[in-house]
């Protein structure tokens, strides 16, 4: 009888580049820290020294570890799936940018009208295609934020065209 | 002071007559523990012109209302979307969402909701009857031991959380990176802001939580049309009361586990700064370690909802006992209420055993009853509730998305912080698909100022000298346990792979 095949040999080599993404950013961040602080006193260094100091030894690990497995065979250079061109991604980014858009719009546009756009674009980008869901689903949510957050509660969310016309007409300033 | 069995008698009357104000804080609680914009603390805040105005007993019942149901309402989102709606609840997303998953979304409410408030009920009579004792656990625990204690919380999610040890613990000293940024407590200098004005009081909570766990999250969603498994669809649309039933069966076969994980939310309550995060999670980590069947946790597995959940709830009652036992606040939620106390003119402290115990003991069976009438109105929701994950994910993503940008900017009104809460959903994403847990990382982005402040009083104490953090004996057997708890796991893994290889060896023998 043929012996069954290892795990190794069955799966393809993992991508080392992934896995090490969030050590970069971490010690990005730890290294900034540390030598954007290295003229403050000990009292403002002392944690940043303590916690970064174990984040870079454990960061080294995992990259001697990663080194180890691209040694071995057991892994490969890439990124595997996280930045493929696929569908997912595609809309991953899309929602993405809608997101950044309507941060940057915000105050001009207003929260109501603002967020309106938002999910009626995130749900085209996620494939929803009947104008009645497009509007209704987005246009109740905005307009219940809008009485709860805006109207009732009076947060301070930007305002923009729909609440400078709606807030007079509702007797709020 | 010893307290009789008819002043509980005429104590548990007048908190039921105090129902009016327990059950609108209730529901208050309920949505504020749900949306991870809002906490307990930031609407007691609001609201505290308004308890002010009360009697002193209706304003504590209401306050009270509100903070216990805070810790329960917060399971909900991490059970049917992996999105805690407090950090207590981080936890519960361990097994809770794998139930969601699985069509169980029901039970898993009904196990979260049933623990939080037997939890709840239980460490409230056990205050109720061990205060004077409880009272002083709070003061063996100073600043060193309050850093090992830090520690200790991150690398035990680390090992908990993590199904890799070494990615655990980069992404908890990673969050705990990020908690130290802001400007030096002493002299006031910004570290490590990129420039950002908007980051000199810190990482924001809110916005890191909403990124790391609801963006994050939604960018993965998208990649199925429903949260439930396609499998698990017609189990999660068949269920009905019966699916009710079941879930309170599970929470009475698992009575002993509510219990004591409960008492370990009481103690770690009582611990000034550490609160239900840490709680919740060495609840998780000691079910996990005297479980028979460790390899079920992570998958679905009852007891691992019922663990944090009954943690977290014990946690409210223990943050009660150093406010009113000592008149040292261990948190805000505590500050606030000793704000309330004291504006109607009461002395916390020993004292007020003495002097007004009827309030003294008042608030904790205030408790008690808030809990009795969360078993009573809050069960029957789950049925509905657990609808809301059939909901297709092409509606779902784009609602969560946009409405928790915005809830981003309620914490501080900086349009900035949605932003953050944008960016930390993409770094969670990034750490979801790689292996690193973001729990890890928002715990310690949540104990990064907290670990600042403890360590610089100790090196104070040590005038500099690292070594201080040996000093103390109860620091020390704390360091022993932070060893043992990263050692452990560890072990058990290597003991199991050896009896998997002598019993595959001896398969192949045969």
């Amino acid at each position: 009888m043929q012996e069954p095949a290892s795990d190794h040999q069955r799966q393809p080599p993992a991508p080392a580049g992934t896995g090490l993404i969030i050590p970069a950013l971490a010690v990005a961040l730890a290294v900034y820290y540390l030598i954007s602080t290295a003229e403050l006193s000990w009292e403002a260094r002392s944690a940043g020294l303590f916690v970064g100091s174990i984040l870079l030894v454990l960061c080294a690990l995992q990259i001697l570890r990663s080194g180890r497995s691209l040694a071995a065979g057991r892994a490969a250079w890439g990124f595997a799936e996280l930045f493929r061109d696929s569908v997912d991604n595609r809309r991953r980014l899309g929602l993405l940018l809608l997101v950044v858009l309507f941060i940057a719009a915000i105050e001009w546009v207003g929260v109501t009208l603002g967020l309106f756009l938002l999910i009626a674009g995130s749900m085209a980008v996620m494939g929803v295609r009947q104008v009645r869901q497009l509007v209704l689903v987005p246009g109740i949510t905005a307009l219940t934020v809008f009485v709860l957050l805006v109207w009732l509660l009076g947060t301070r969310l930007p305002k923009g065209p729909f609440e400078a016309a709606m807030l007079p007409l509702l007797g709020a300033s | 002071m010893q307290i009789s069995d008819t002043m509980l008698l005429d104590l548990l009357v007048r908190s039921f007559s105090l129902w009016w104000v327990i059950i609108p804080g209730m529901l208050l609680g309920l949505i504020v523990g749900i949306l991870p914009g809002f906490s307990a603390q930031n609407t007691l805040i609001i609201l505290l012109p308004v308890t002010l105005h009360m009697g002193v007993e209706a304003g504590m019942a209401f306050m009270i209302g509100l903070y216990c149901t805070t810790q329960l309402g917060g399971g909900i989102p991490a059970i049917l979307f992996n999105m805690p709606g407090e950090g207590g609840a981080a936890a519960t997303t361990l097994d809770g969402y794998p139930m969601t998953r699985k069509g169980q979304a029901q039970q898993a409410l009904v196990l979260c909701f049933a623990a939080s408030a037997f939890g709840g009920l239980i460490t409230t009579v056990a205050t109720l009857a061990l205060l004077p004792w409880l009272s002083q656990i709070g003061l063996y625990f100073k600043s060193i031991e309050m850093v090992v204690v830090m520690v200790f919380g991150v690398t035990l999610i680390a090992a908990i959380a993590a199904r890799d040890l070494l990615k655990g613990l980069i992404a908890g000293f990673f969050g705990l990176m990020i908690g130290a940024v802001g400007a030096d407590p002493v002299y006031g200098l910004p570290r490590g802001t990129l420039g950002f004005v908007e980051l000199y009081d810190g990482v924001p909570l809110i916005p890191a939580l909403i990124g790391l766990f609801a963006v994050s999250e939604a960018f993965e969603m998208l990649e199925s049309e429903t949260v439930v498994r396609s499998t698990h669809l017609a189990r999660a649309r068949s269920a009905s009361w019966r699916d009710t039933l079941d879930g309170v069966r599970m929470t009475a076969r698992y009575w002993w586990q509510t219990i004591w994980t409960s008492l370990i939310g009481l103690v770690v309550g009582i611990l000034p700064g550490a609160g239900s995060t840490v709680a919740a999670f060495l609840a998780y980590h000691y079910s996990k370690l005297f479980s028979k069947t460790p390899e079920l946790y992570g998958t679905g597995h009852p007891p691992g909802v019922i663990a944090p959940e009954s943690a977290n709830n014990g946690v409210t009652s223990g943050t009660l006992v150093p406010v009113l036992a000592l008149g040292i606040p261990g948190g805000t939620t505590g500050a606030i209420m000793m704000i309330v106390l004291t504006y109607h003119g009461l002395v916390l402290g020993p004292r007020l055993f003495i002097e007004k115990p009827e309030i003294a003991y008042g608030v904790f069976m205030q408790m008690a009853v808030c809990y009795f009438l969360m078993i009573l109105m809050i069960l029957p929701l789950a049925r509905y509730m657990s609808r809301i994950v059939w909901i297709p994910t092409r509606f779902l993503v784009p609602l969560i998305l946009s409405l928790l940008t915005v809830a981003a900017f309620s914490e501080r009104e900086y349009i900035f912080d949605m932003g953050l809460a944008v960016g930390f959903g993409v770094i969670g994403y990034i750490a979801r698909k790689t292996g690193y847990e973001v729990t890890a990382m928002l715990i310690g982005v949540l104990m990064g100022p907290l670990l600042e402040t403890y360590l610089l009083r100790a090196l104070r104490i040590g005038q500099g000298d690292p070594m201080v953090l040996f000093s103390s004996p109860l620091g020390n057997a704390l360091w022993v346990m932070v060893v043992l708890a990263l050692m452990l796991p560890w072990v058990r893994e290597r003991r199991k792979k050896g009896v998997l290889a002598q019993a595959s060896a001896a398969g192949y023998e045969s």
